[in-house]
């Protein structure tokens, strides 16, 4: 099967085109560094499956960040059939640089302008057919997100693939790995732009992009969209309405009941009727847990956070958290997974990818274990101390303080230096409702094919630790060190799902608060403690594979014991 | 013309021309020069915080202010 690469600068609408391509949905946003990952998918053109793989963004040849290097190998190491160099066209003077070394390869090329719309918007005017004589390939115009321009692509796709037979190429550009941009690079572009590209109006820089941009007006705005976003619409609504409708409503007065009676009158085996509505039953724990409480919290979150992404306003807020990042050895760029991290951790901690240097991506996995509660855990706990509005407060302080004295000390002790920020500003725009809801699915269905392996390993797990009286000791053992944080012993089991999920720890907190079994002290501080704690098993894998065993390791042991002192000392101090 | 100076050193508004990159260091030429901040580009500086944001073409990027340092400007006026 042939194959073709769509690479380009970051942020030039890659993931669109392998979407419209493919017919697969990987995620799109309004910032440089959405894509971390090679994406592959097949696509029908003129009538033959074609793989086409999308790719990280790169701003030249010479990787500055993990995610570029992943693109820069795939260009000059392996031997696609056509490579489709997609950019900006407004900003095609500094993009065409990198075009130039993609043509010291000996891949055929397709120059794509995309974004001809904004472009055109400017008054910005290209001659693509000049363009396209003078550097001795084809040359289209699109604006992908309208759709508009995709089937001449296609067909000039196709034509270039027919064009080069069956013969299978030897890997024909070893040479590219040598070349990088250089400044000779830039004036040759400026020289084969003269007289064929033409600049419009400039774009003003006025009304809410100025606002937004305010060191003062900023700050509010960013308050202000934490507190909506954030409190009103995942805490209030998703973790408070939707949680009552679909776990208190749905599962506990229609579907458990439901399904006990249905076990009663078919299950004959009181141990498989334990597996699947006792105490830890697949549905009275797992799928509760589940569907009735995490979907909605992580569904309300991911859709505040596409929001936000396709509004172009994230790499704002790099910019203005900057320089209170780099007191804790990271720049403005970490505000990104950061916040991804109140969403998922798992994600957020492949999307460190994006950081400069080993060492921002060890201390933003670490801060992201230890003090970044995600949004399942962030809602509950929301939810459950909204009723005492000083303990929220208590939380939220305490939280951020663990932060923060966490951050400056590792940022003393660990060797090394942080990156100057740099960081492209894409143009703010008002996020579709059509992408915003393609994302939010996208994400909830990833969430959930990772978290519902888990929750039936979770129910089976626990249900055998039941039945054969492990559970019992175990949870012995835990009692001492509960005792210590002035915990009752029902939050043994708590604990234990923590680890398994972070979720489902915070899930099992919110299950006893409604039981009524522990005071508003003990809550406060296995909020704190949970939030400190471990994380989840998915974020654990996905640390070992991105930071290695040995790192993990010290940053988990590191967190199980800050958490530990924690409730140890909020106890002595509130007792 | 204004005297030679830095990015770092204009305030809102500025508008003019690059003039070079005081750096050797390769990484950080290569990362300016991909954001089109290259010697002989003009450019308006949109906001200054703890670093600045710069317009040049169609792009605005954001430098902290160690970077912005590097950046040898000549202003119009």
């Amino acid at each position: 099967m042939k194959t073709i690469v769509l690479a380009g600068s970051p942020n030039t609408g890659k993931s669109v085109f392998f979407c419209s391509l493919t017919g697969k949905y990987t995620t799109v946003s309004n910032y440089p560094g959405t894509t971390v990952e090679i994406f592959r998918g097949i696509a029908k053109i003129s009538g033959k499956a074609v793989e086409v793989i999308d790719t990280p963004g790169i701003y030249s040849l010479k990787p500055v960040t993990e995610e570029e290097a992943v693109s820069v190998r795939l260009l000059t190491e392996t031997s696609p059939d056509l490579i489709l160099h997609i950019v900006d066209a407004k900003n095609l003077q500094r993009m065409l640089p990198l075009t130039l070394d993609i043509l010291k390869g000996s891949t055929p090329l397709i120059l794509v302008l995309n974004m001809m719309d904004e472009a055109e918007r400017l008054g910005v005017r290209i001659h693509k057919k000049e363009l396209s004589r003078r550097l001795g390939i084809p040359v289209l115009e699109t604006s992908i997100t309208k759709g508009q321009g995709i089937n001449a692509l296609k067909k000039e796709i196709g034509s270039q693939l027919s064009k080069q037979g069956n013969a299978k190429r030897k890997n024909r550009h070893g040479n590219l790995a040598l070349v990088h941009s250089s400044f000779k690079n830039h004036r040759e572009a400026e020289k084969l732009l003269d007289g064929v590209f033409f600049k419009g109006a400039p774009n003003a820089f006025k009304g809410l992009e100025k606002f937004v941009l305010h060191p003062f007006g900023g700050s509010v705005l960013i308050t202000f969209i934490l507190y909506v976003g954030l409190y009103l619409i995942v805490g209030r609504f998703g973790a408070g309405y939707l949680v009552n409708m679909l776990e208190g409503e749905l599962f506990g007065r229609l579907i458990i009941p439901w399904a006990e009676r249905w076990t009663e009158m078919y299950i004959p085996g009181v141990m498989i009727r334990q597996l699947l509505v006792g105490e830890f039953g697949i549905i009275a724990l797992g799928l509760r847990y589940a569907f009735g409480i995490i979907l909605p919290i992580v569904g309300t979150f991911f859709f505040v956070f596409a929001i936000l992404e396709d509004s172009g306003y994230l790499p704002r807020i790099a910019f203005l958290a900057d320089g209170l990042m780099k007191k804790i050895g990271l720049n403005g760029r970490a505000i990104i997974p950061l916040i991804l991290g109140f969403g998922c951790g798992t994600m957020a901690v492949l999307v460190t990818r994006t950081l400069e240097n080993r060492r921002e991506r060890i201390i933003a996995t670490f801060l992201l274990t230890l003090a970044v509660p995600c949004s399942a855990q962030l809602g509950l706990i929301l939810a459950i101390l909204s009723s005492e509005p000083r303990y929220l407060l208590g939380w939220i302080i305490v939280i951020t303080a663990f932060f923060t004295i966490t951050g400056v000390l590792i940022n003393t002790l660990l060797p090394g230096r942080r990156t100057p920020f740099f960081m492209e500003l894409p143009p703010l725009r008002l996020p579709t409702i059509k992408a915003v809801t393609q994302k939010t699915f996208a994400r909830m269905r990833w969430y959930f094919s990772e978290i519902i392996p888990v929750f039936m390993f979770i129910s089976i797990f626990l249900w055998l630790l039941t039945v054969t009286g492990i559970w019992g000791v175990f949870s012995g053992k835990l009692t001492p060190i509960l005792d210590l944080m002035g915990l009752p012993q029902s939050l043994s089991t708590v604990f234990l799902y923590g680890f398994f999920r972070r979720d489902y720890g915070a899930a099992g907190l919110y299950d006893l608060y409604m039981q009524g079994l522990v005071n508003s002290v003990q809550l406060f501080i296995a909020a704190v403690v949970l939030t400190l704690f471990v994380p989840c098993v998915a974020q654990l894998a996905v640390m070992v594979k991105e930071r290695g065993a040995v790192v993990t390791a010290l940053i988990v042991l590191t967190v199980a014991v800050t958490a530990v002192i924690a409730g140890i000392m909020l106890n002595k101090i509130l007792f | 013309m204004g005297e030679i100076t830095t990015l770092n050193e204009c305030k809102e508004k500025t508008e003019g021309t690059i003039v070079e990159i005081s750096s050797t260091d390769s990484r950080i030429l290569g990362k300016m020069m991909s954001l089109g901040i290259i010697p002989g580009a003009s450019f308006i500086l949109l906001r200054r915080g703890s670093g600045v944001i710069v317009q040049i073409g169609y792009t605005k990027v954001a430098l902290d202010a160690e970077l912005a340092m590097l950046v040898r400007i000549k202003p119009r006026r």
